[in-house]
């Protein structure tokens, strides 16, 4: 199947007035999955919209295996798109809604069909050709909707948050089959979604979108270990990453009197962040922070606990479940080799 | 039944059932309004039947709406896509359309008459301008009936409300899906827009038939008065001169009773199709 790059340079949108992206460069290999990742306003719907031609651009290129497409008609872009809500027609059935788009282009009725049964085996849906919309259920929907997109065979599959809509059971099996999918098929995905967990499941590589910027693009692990400033860290990771202010002591770094780095001497402040599962209990009182735990929650396999020192900063700590009740006052250590530093000013990461 | 449903039952029974009833059995007798009715069995219908004015005036009625409820239908389409958007403009426009159907028929007729005014209306000026002979074209068949069509097909705001609230129900991602698989302006509105308000279209246009008869009587009256040559004379105006000018309520009830059954015989088709449409939603919802 069909496999193009896709690549932006310069692109600027503005929606009502506001600009909402600006000077945006973007790259997509072809066959790659990169998932965007951002906060709803972030941009990442827009982004979409623009690159299908739904919203014009203002300045800057789209180009889809390197011919520009941004003045083109959206349906001849050699773009397919799934939206967020299951966007099927009522009044036709499975297999005319999978044809839609082939119909479109004159392709033939009976190829049509052919391809569209071709498509409803991989995706699981041939008893449900001849059914309506309406006796689907929302998975089902979706399921058909990005049938729609894959069996055109465009050279880019757009995903505007597909699977948001869905329950979580559900969400996670049509993750699978999209990666499914995806080794049938091989072809381009950009995929936007709120959820990071999402993100870090589809992408090969994710990227953090904020306010119309990308913050950053990697690899999911990179993104996870090596995040470029303290909103990547927060984003990606649940529960969230601790942030903690630390204070110089001569020519070392602290954190509630436990000396914690050496180096960055040189700057006027640091800030850690260690990931809830690089804090463990000490076992000597000289090892730790002491803390309370203020809450225990259980989440099956591993548990968290909500900690608090004794100047009432809250952390969080994620440990493997234990049927016994650990004492109410702690002493924490961390993996320090894992922690990450930042500039609190810029909110950078700051490497030694 | 529920007790709140009785006051609507009497004034079905009162206003309508009763009045149906009473012109059925008046079209059976012979009645000047003045001496005691007399049996005259079928002979009204037989009468009809033969009557060359009665006929002519069914085709007229029968023309008008066949070519006036499309150019309605046809205009409030337009502008319901035109006007997708709310706004201002669409807004201005919708109340300058609603117009003619708030103002009393008779205003709106009125309005007409100088429009089409021989000596000084507009129209007869634009239509002299046009090498042709302005100020004979009421007296035309087709001037006369194609003013008609026009003041009927004109009334279109009521239609045109409905028709906008229907398209802007028809959610944006499915025209924006449509853009992406590559199809264009008419073939969203062929495969989206059309197939979503088939079923408000037809219960429309069947409501539109069924007031037809009503909805022309003033227009033809005030306008065209029937003319010429009684070939813009409707089935109402025929009507209303037996009963109100000839005294002749027996024969005025018979030709009620043909225009009840005409206008019956038009929608029962109609009727079916939209049944089995709605039953057919009704099974795909479950």
């Amino acid at each position: 199947m069909k496999h193009s790059s896709l690549s932006l340079r310069g692109v600027r949108v503005r929606l009502g007035g506001r600009v909402v992206l600006d000077n945006f460069d973007l790259d997509v290999k072809g066959g790659e999955r990169v998932v965007l990742a951002g906060p709803s306003g972030s941009g990442k719907s827009t982004l979409l919209r623009a690159i299908a031609g739904l919203v014009p651009i203002e300045a800057g290129e789209i180009r889809v295996d390197g011919e520009p497409v941004h003045d083109l008609d959206p349906g001849r872009r050699g773009i397919g798109m799934v939206f967020q809500q299951p966007t099927l027609l009522p009044h036709k059935n499975v297999r005319d809604n999978l044809t839609f788009g082939l119909r479109a282009r004159r392709v033939p009725a009976a190829e049509a069909r052919r391809r569209a049964e071709e498509a409803a085996d991989w995706l699981e849906l041939s008893r449900y050709l001849d059914c309506f919309p309406r006796e689907l259920s929302g998975g089902e929907q979706q399921r058909v909707a990005l049938g729609r997109a894959l069996l055109r065979e465009s050279g880019v599959v757009l995903l505007d948050e597909p699977l948001s809509q869905l329950d979580a059971p559900l969400r996670a099996r049509l993750r699978e089959e999209l990666l499914r999918l995806h080794e049938l098929t091989h072809t381009t995905i950009l995929h936007v979604t709120h959820d990071q967990q999402e993100a870090m499941a589809l992408g090969h590589r994710i990227g953090i979108l904020q306010e119309g910027r990308l913050l950053q693009i990697d690899s999911p692990q990179s993104i996870y270990q090596q995040p470029v400033s303290t909103a990547v860290a927060r984003f990606v990771g649940s529960p969230g990453i601790n942030l903690l202010d630390l204070q110089r002591e001569g020519q070392s770094w602290h954190w509630l009197q436990h000396p914690v780095t050496q180096m960055f001497a040189d700057r006027e402040a640091l800030q850690m962040g260690l990931r809830p599962e690089h804090l463990h209990p000490a076992r000597s009182a000289d090892e730790g922070w002491p803390m309370d735990i203020a809450r225990r929650e259980i989440l099956g396999e591993r548990e968290l606990w909500h900690l608090r020192t004794a100047h009432g900063q809250a952390l969080v700590a994620s440990r493997p479940a234990t049927t016994t009740e650990p004492p109410r006052h702690v002493h924490i250590k961390a993996d320090l080799d894992k922690a990450l530093f930042f500039d609190p000013q810029s909110g950078q990461r700051v490497v030694a | 039944m529920p007790v709140g449903a009785l006051p609507l039952l009497l004034g079905l029974v009162l206003l309508i059932a009763l009045p149906l009833l009473g012109t059925v059995g008046l079209s059976f007798f012979a009645f000047d309004g003045l001496s005691a009715p007399r049996w005259h069995g079928l002979e009204a219908y037989r009468q009809m039947l033969a009557d060359p004015m009665f006929l002519q005036a069914l085709r007229n009625s029968l023309w008008i709406a066949a070519l006036s409820i499309p150019l309605r239908l046809l205009l409030a389409l337009l502008f319901s896509l035109l006007l997708r958007r709310p706004g201002r403009a669409s807004r201005i426009a919708l109340l300058l359309s609603l117009l003619p159907v708030v103002v009393p028929a008779l205003v709106w007729a009125t309005a007409w008459l100088w429009l089409l005014n021989p000596h000084f209306g507009p129209v007869a000026m634009v239509l002299d301008g046009l090498q042709r002979n302005g100020s004979e074209w009421l007296l035309t068949v087709s001037g006369a009936r194609s003013s008609l069509v026009l003041i009927l097909g004109f009334l279109a705001g009521e239609m045109l409300l409905i028709l906008m609230v229907a398209r802007r129900q028809i959610p944006p991602s499915w025209y924006e899906l449509a853009a992406v698989e590559g199809v264009g302006r008419l073939g969203q509105f062929r495969l989206i827009s059309l197939p979503v308000m088939a079923p408000i279209i037809v219960l429309l246009v069947a409501r539109d038939f069924a007031l037809t008869f009503q909805t022309s009587f003033i227009p033809a009256q005030v306008v065209t008065k029937g003319g010429p040559q009684f070939m813009s004379y409707m089935l109402p105006q025929y009507v209303y001169e037996n009963s109100f000018e000839y005294l002749r309520f027996g024969y005025a009830s018979a030709l009620s009773v043909a225009m009840l059954v005409i206008t019956l015989l038009v929608l029962l088709p109609q009727a079916l199709v939209t049944w089995r449409w709605l039953g057919n939603a009704e099974r795909t919802s479950n």
